[in-house]
């Protein structure tokens, strides 16, 4: 099966982590260790996952930003589990969390087809709605430490050793990767996103497919909240998952994916998210200062997203003949 | 069928709308005292101490001023001024008798401190001082002191010499800065101490624990961690996951949280200050009604710092039966606090 994804998509991302990977050895010649790769990927860890399952979104037209609330609703489910029944049950509390979420990824996907309104102001909305609804039920309290199991199935055993976390997004990455380029669903999807009259025409079900994304979303968004939960070990319903909804669309935009729909790209999705790691990392390598670091930041986004919009506008050649073009239709 | 579930999925989404329409209102009864309508603007119950000062809010209103409530009127922020701003004017055109306000940063709720002043409402600020002086009354604790106490126990510690790591709130909030304020001068005080980085993690301990990882990961040796709150958990399961030695901190202001990690690795080396912010959240609450009904009030009160205790006495102060929430150092009884809040049980 033809691949979906073209490495034109995700070379800038990677090319930028390759400049900041050799900005950093020069600076710092011992800085790259293996703990510290393996840091960063525990760090990445949530939001790449969480990005991955934002991906299927994107590449159907849509975006996500109910994420955070999937996965603080989640987080609270597997907690009450825990804490009321025992860490026996913690399994069925995740059991639980997924069917929640993806009843949650079910809503927001319907009332997107059903009433076509606008995913973005829509997945708004219903995040404030099931965090209010959370609210509701918990009495937005804190819900504690982590289980040690859960602890160990993030975290590893101990310092030294590839975290599982790491392993964990790479299953999600090789999943994600499988379906958007060797299933039938992915080439769907994508058809959705770049062409949804066309899809229509060829007799797929644009609606259903839709919702489908919205559903992986919501599901993925369960494993990120195990990841981050395990990350820090402590679940505090409120703060544990902020801003990790725009960060994920973030990632996903310097992955090289098309916000509207159509090509997208799993390994540019893992790279958007190692990337914002990275980054993260580098200013305080430099010692930035809080206010640079703003500046920073934004200027190595822009210029992965820039580089990406340049890689796309399909090879170098075309990109200038389409500019010659211009100016002989002009004269 | 698609008809009906568009109906029904309508209905549903009004109906939810309809119910948070207004901010969370909290009616006790008694009869025919004058009663007043209380408006709260403060952050939201978005973190353990956010939840704490609504705890002593709650306690204080219910045990103390029940008779004189018609209705309190929460409205929470978040992190965003701008989203305070709105709130504030919401909470005008709803009818209060006074204003309870913590103003997310020095200077931006000013104007709208002086609307509502202009109003009739008067308004008792905590937490934070504006920079308008256009209130009734203001009490907080001296943040800069507070700071300032953290830092010196830290610089004692470490025998005035060593690198230091800074971790603030939220760039710009009015806590954090002053905080840090009160570092600053503490410190101008020890030349041989160096700080490695002024850093802000937003209260919360898996962006302190980003932080603390990358300076780990930086290579510079860190001597000792000047954080508060929640954040310090963050710092600690850094260097657990690191299976390195953990320096000195100074964020034993009494949250469990941070305590119940503490006392599971064993770990006792971090100054042990506890928080009298809640202190102010009872005083807030005080001083509305003695605004309300005319007593004479100080326009600005400043709760000292707590003593610095023992470590070890503050870990033998933990009790399983505490909330995952509860700070010590706060005045909620343990058995009331899920009362006040919610269940909170872990």
């Amino acid at each position: 099966m033809r691949q979906t994804e073209s490495v034109k998509q995700y070379a800038g991302v990677f090319i930028v982590i390759v400049l900041l990977v050799i900005s950093a050895t020069i600076y710092r010649p011992d800085y790259f260790q293996l703990d510290l790769v393996y840091m960063m990927l525990r760090q990445a860890a949530c939001l790449g996952i969480l990005s991955i399952g934002q991906m299927f979104v994107v590449a159907a037209g849509g975006s996500d930003l109910s994420v955070v609330a999937s996965m603080e609703i989640s987080m609270v489910i597997m907690m009450l589990f825990y804490s009321r029944l025992g860490e026996n049950w913690l399994v069925a509390g995740i059991l639980t969390a997924f069917a929640v979420c993806l009843g949650l990824g079910l809503i927001n996907g319907t009332l997107i087809t059903q009433f076509k309104v606008a995913p973005f102001l829509t997945t708004m909305f219903t995040g404030a709605i099931f965090t209010g609804v959370r609210r509701m039920l918990t009495g937005v309290s804190p819900m504690g430490s982590i289980p040690p199991s859960l602890a160990y199935f993030v975290k590893g055993e101990k310092a030294g050793e590839v975290p599982h976390a790491a392993y964990i997004l790479l299953a999600v990455t090789v999943v994600g990767y499988i379906v958007l380029n060797k299933t039938v669903f992915g080439r769907k999807l994508v058809l959705v996103g770049s062409n949804p009259t066309s899809a229509e025409f060829s007799g797929i079900k644009v609606n259903k497919i839709r919702i489908i994304t919205y559903c992986i979303s919501a599901g993925v968004a369960v494993l990120a909240a195990i990841v981050i939960a395990g990350y820090t070990g402590y679940v505090d319903q409120e703060t544990l998952a902020a801003g990790k909804g725009f960060d994920s669309l973030i990632a996903v935009v310097l992955g090289g994916n098309l916000l509207g729909g159509g090509k997208s790209t799993v390994i540019g999705t893992l790279g958007g998210a190692l990337a914002t790691t990275l980054i993260f990392n580098i200013v305080v390598l430099f010692g930035f200062e809080i206010q640079h670091q703003y500046v920073f930041k934004g200027l190595i986004l822009l210029a992965v997203i820039l580089f990406s919009a340049f890689a796309n506008s399909q090879s170098i050649k075309n990109f200038f003949y389409q500019k010659n073009s211009i100016a002989s239709d002009q004269n | 069928m698609k008809k009906l579930l568009r109906a029904t999925l309508l209905i549903v989404i009004v109906g939810m709308l309809t119910a948070c329409a207004t901010g969370e209102v909290t009616s006790p009864t008694e009869e025919e005292a004058e009663k007043y309508v209380i408006g709260i603007s403060y952050q939201g119950p978005n973190n353990d101490w956010a939840i704490n000062f609504k705890a002593h809010f709650e306690m204080t209103l219910q045990e103390e001023f029940a008779d004189k409530v018609e209705k309190v009127i929460y409205k929470e922020y978040g992190w965003d001024g701008e989203q305070q701003i709105a709130d504030v004017e919401d909470l005008m055109t709803m009818g209060i008798d006074i204003l309870i306000v913590a103003p997310h940063s020095d200077t931006g709720l000013d104007t709208t401190i002086e609307s509502v002043k202009a109003a009739g409402i008067p308004v008792v600020v905590y937490n934070a001082a504006p920079g308008t002086d256009q209130y009734d009354a203001l009490i907080k604790s001296d943040n800069v002191a507070d700071g300032s106490n953290a830092a010196e126990w830290m610089c004692q510690r470490l025998n005035g010499e060593g690198n230091l790591l800074i971790i603030g709130g939220a760039p710009g909030g009015a806590y954090a800065e002053d905080m840090i304020e009160g570092y600053d001068q503490t410190l101008a005080n020890y030349p041989d101490i160096e700080v490695l980085g002024y850093e802000y993690a937003y209260w919360t301990p898996a962006t302190a624990k980003q932080i603390v990882e990358s300076y780990i990961a930086k290579g510079d040796q860190i001597d000792g961690i000047i954080v508060s709150g929640l954040m310090g958990l963050g710092c600690l399961e850094a260097f657990v996951d690191a299976d390195m030695t953990i320096p000195p901190m100074t964020s034993g202001d009494g949250w469990t949280g941070f305590l119940r990690k503490a006392k599971e690795i064993g770990y006792t080396d971090f100054g042990a200050i506890p928080t009298n912010n809640f202190i102010y959240a009872v005083g807030a609450i005080r001083l509305a009604f003695d605004v309300l009904e005319g007593n004479p009030v100080e326009k600005i009160t400043l709760v000292p710092p707590n003593e610095p205790m023992e470590a070890q006495d503050m870990l033998d102060m933990l009790t399983d039966d505490m909330p995952a929430s509860y700070w010590i150092g706060g005045t909620v009884p343990v058995e009331d606090f899920d009362k006040y809040v919610g269940d909170t049980s872990n």
